[in-house]
């Protein structure tokens, strides 16, 4: 069964008086443990279906599944349990919680799971390990460099041991020597942990690593292309 | 998880959270300044009125209360009656007291004046009028010719110690009049009291109203004030028949009402401006716990991205208003006692802008105020600064518990 299944997808903004249609009909499925990269320029609409899988984001038309879960129809409360549970996120500016130490901000979604702090400890010390961060586990979001905070991030997404990454622009803020090693160890982590990842991005770098590349253009899949040996 | 957060993020902005405990702690302490004063005043004011014109528990003629007609109202066994009061409450006082009114003269002039009759050595362990002797002396009991005047009074009349002055009203049979030395001057400080009042042993007062036994008051005086309810129930359990005997027995709060609503109003009066001043506080308070809030909308998304429950946002929210408020009132309630300790022990001298005393009601409450315990009302405004500070964070928890963590992750 596919983890993702996305059929039909629509999502129309409205900037002023223009309307502007993000998505137009998307259908796509990922299997688990797949590296796939939504491809695009600018506007394509990658963000907004990454925001679709995440259950950040309502739909105008079509359905999402998350591991066979319809996500239309979901109270708030269902789609944060989800979030919380089975997806972790990257982001291209980090956001890390500032007031809060790399330990803590690995150690978050695991108090919303409720973890026990054995538990907690155990697992945001070996994700750290994992990220490569032993020994930083008490600094802040502000003590650290562009690449260890993204780092903090992919260790806060694995935290939790969700079933799907989802990384929006993840080496957009870091130069190109920063953003190689972490999409190594991104790759690293889905082939040792089989975590399923999903990146938005237009960076070549990431592209080389990738299984599958998904284009998108103008809201619509132009092109999906599995490849070998990546 | 959400304490150690609610925490971090009231030292993320030292400068500012220190601008909002500021002004919690300016409000807490200036509410205990104000009530703590003033609630030393009521007590004052009660305090007085109850030991020099009434008692904890008061048993005079039914009907004195609104027509203080000396003849018409009073209690003819007097001492049957004191006896009585004395059996239902060992550890009070119990006093009696005549009030009358005439003309007094002296060789060169005469004035208006009002005259407490009372038991002398009693009278001592119960009011502050021997205190107030500035010459001569107080009175000896059965001292039926003896007067002590107010120094106001003594110079009206041009009269020194040991002088004649005769004291002329209404007798119960016909008009009365009766020859006394002057014993002492007293001074209060209150002008209504030094220029029109005198004092006379309570024989005299029943020579003068040829009405023997009989006095206008008995008042029983509590050792321990908590126990007013108690005793007047007992003095009631003790007279059950005062009704048919002409007879009313009051508690203090009806004795000396006038007194006791001066203070009722006056408070009210201060609870609505110490109101006012409180929600231009709570306005501070809330426009910068607003801005703390608002300003990390974006952060707010990102943790509902991450799957924290918007009830658990909105929780961690709150919790820095109560934190700041708690450590605010805790503060306000440190500083708060710490002066009104000092005013308590020290008080505040208005004497130079209103004189000795003040006339309230016709008791002379002195015009050096102190301070006292309101323990009730100081917890209750540090309970209102932790509200207040709780409900500032209200709205922006409501708001960022709606929040789409899309749109607000897009927040600058």
């Amino acid at each position: 069964m596919a983890i993702i299944e996305v059929r039909g997808l629509e999502r129309t903004y409205e900037q002023g008086t223009l309307k502007v249609h993000a998505l137009r009909g998307v259908d796509l499925d990922i299997e688990p443990g797949e590296f796939t990269v939504l491809m695009g320029p600018s506007g394509s609409g990658k963000t907004t279906l990454l925001n679709q899988i995440g259950a950040l984001d309502i739909p105008d038309a079509g359905s999402v599944k998350v591991e066979g879960r319809e996500l239309s129809g979901m109270k708030k409360r269902e789609l944060a349990a989800l979030r919380r549970d089975r997806i972790g996120f990257v982001f291209q500016a980090y956001n890390l919680i500032p007031v809060l130490t790399a330990y803590e901000n690995a150690e978050f979604v695991l108090l919303m799971q409720g973890a026990k702090a054995a538990t907690r400890k155990q697992k945001v010390m070996q994700t750290l390990a994992d990220v490569g961060l032993t020994g930083m586990e008490h600094r802040k979001p502000k003590e650290l460099s562009g690449g260890q905070q993204q780092r903090v991030a992919v260790a806060r997404a694995l935290a939790g041991e969700p079933a799907l990454i989802l990384a929006d622009e993840p080496t957009a803020n870091l130069d190109s020597k920063t953003g190689y090693e972490l999409i190594e160890l991104m790759k690293k982590l889905n082939e040792e942990k089989g975590v399923t990842f999903v990146f938005a991005t237009h960076d070549p770098k990431v592209m080389e690593h990738a299984r599958r590349i998904v284009r998108l253009v103008d809201g619509k899949i132009e092109s999906d292309e599995r490849r070998n040996g990546a | 998880m959400v304490f150690r957060l609610a925490l971090r993020n009231l030292l993320r902005h030292k400068i500012r959270t220190a601008i909002t405990l500021v002004a919690i702690v300016f409000g807490v302490v200036l509410m205990f300044f104000a009530n703590n004063i003033n609630h030393g005043m009521y007590l004052e004011m009660i305090r007085t009125g109850i030991s020099e014109i009434a008692g904890h528990v008061v048993i005079q003629g039914a009907g004195w209360q609104d027509d203080n007609d000396p003849l018409e109202y009073r209690v003819t066994d007097a001492d049957a009656v004191a006896a009585a009061m004395a059996e239902a409450w060992p550890e009070g006082t119990v006093v009696q007291r005549s009030f009358l009114g005439g003309l007094i003269t002296s060789t060169s002039n005469s004035a208006g004046v009002a005259v407490t009759a009372v038991q002398p050595d009693l009278e001592a362990q119960v009011s502050s009028w021997e205190d107030r002797i500035v010459e001569g002396a107080w009175l000896e009991p059965g001292d039926h010719r003896g007067i002590i005047l107010g120094v106001e009074l003594a110079r009206t009349l041009d009269v020194e110690l040991g002088d004649k002055v005769v004291l002329m009203g209404q007798g119960r049979e016909d008009v009365s009049s009766k020859l006394f030395r002057v014993r002492g001057l007293f001074k209060t400080g209150a002008a209504a009291l030094d220029g029109a009042f005198a004092i006379v042993e309570i024989s005299a007062a029943q020579k003068f109203l040829e009405d023997d036994g009989a006095v206008t008051q008995v008042s029983l005086h509590l050792q321990d004030p908590l126990d007013d309810d108690e005793a007047l129930a007992a003095v009631q359990a003790a007279l059950p028949d005062a009704e048919a005997r002409g007879l009313e027995v009051l508690g203090w709060k009806v004795a000396v009402e006038e007194i006791y609503q001066f203070t009722v109003t006056d408070r009210r009066t201060n609870n609505t401006s110490l109101s006012i001043i409180g929600f231009i506080i709570a306005l501070g308070i809330l426009n910068t716990l607003l801005m703390s809030v608002m300003e990390r909308m974006k952060e707010f998304g990102v943790m509902l991205a991450l799957g924290t429950p918007p009830a658990r946002l909105r929780g961690l929210i709150v919790m820095e208003g109560f934190l700041i408020g708690v450590i605010g009132a805790a503060i306000g309630l440190g500083l708060g006692t710490w002066m009104t300790h000092y005013f308590v022990n020290h008080g505040i001298d208005y004497s130079e802008m209103m004189g000795d005393s003040m006339d309230v009601a016709g008791v002379a409450v002195s015009t050096h105020i102190y301070a006292a315990w309101d323990w009730p009302s100081m917890m209750a405004y540090c309970a209102v600064a932790i509200l207040l500070a709780v409900a500032a964070t209200l709205y922006p928890a409501w708001k960022a518990g709606r929040l789409k963590p899309v749109e607000s992750m897009r927040h600058v």
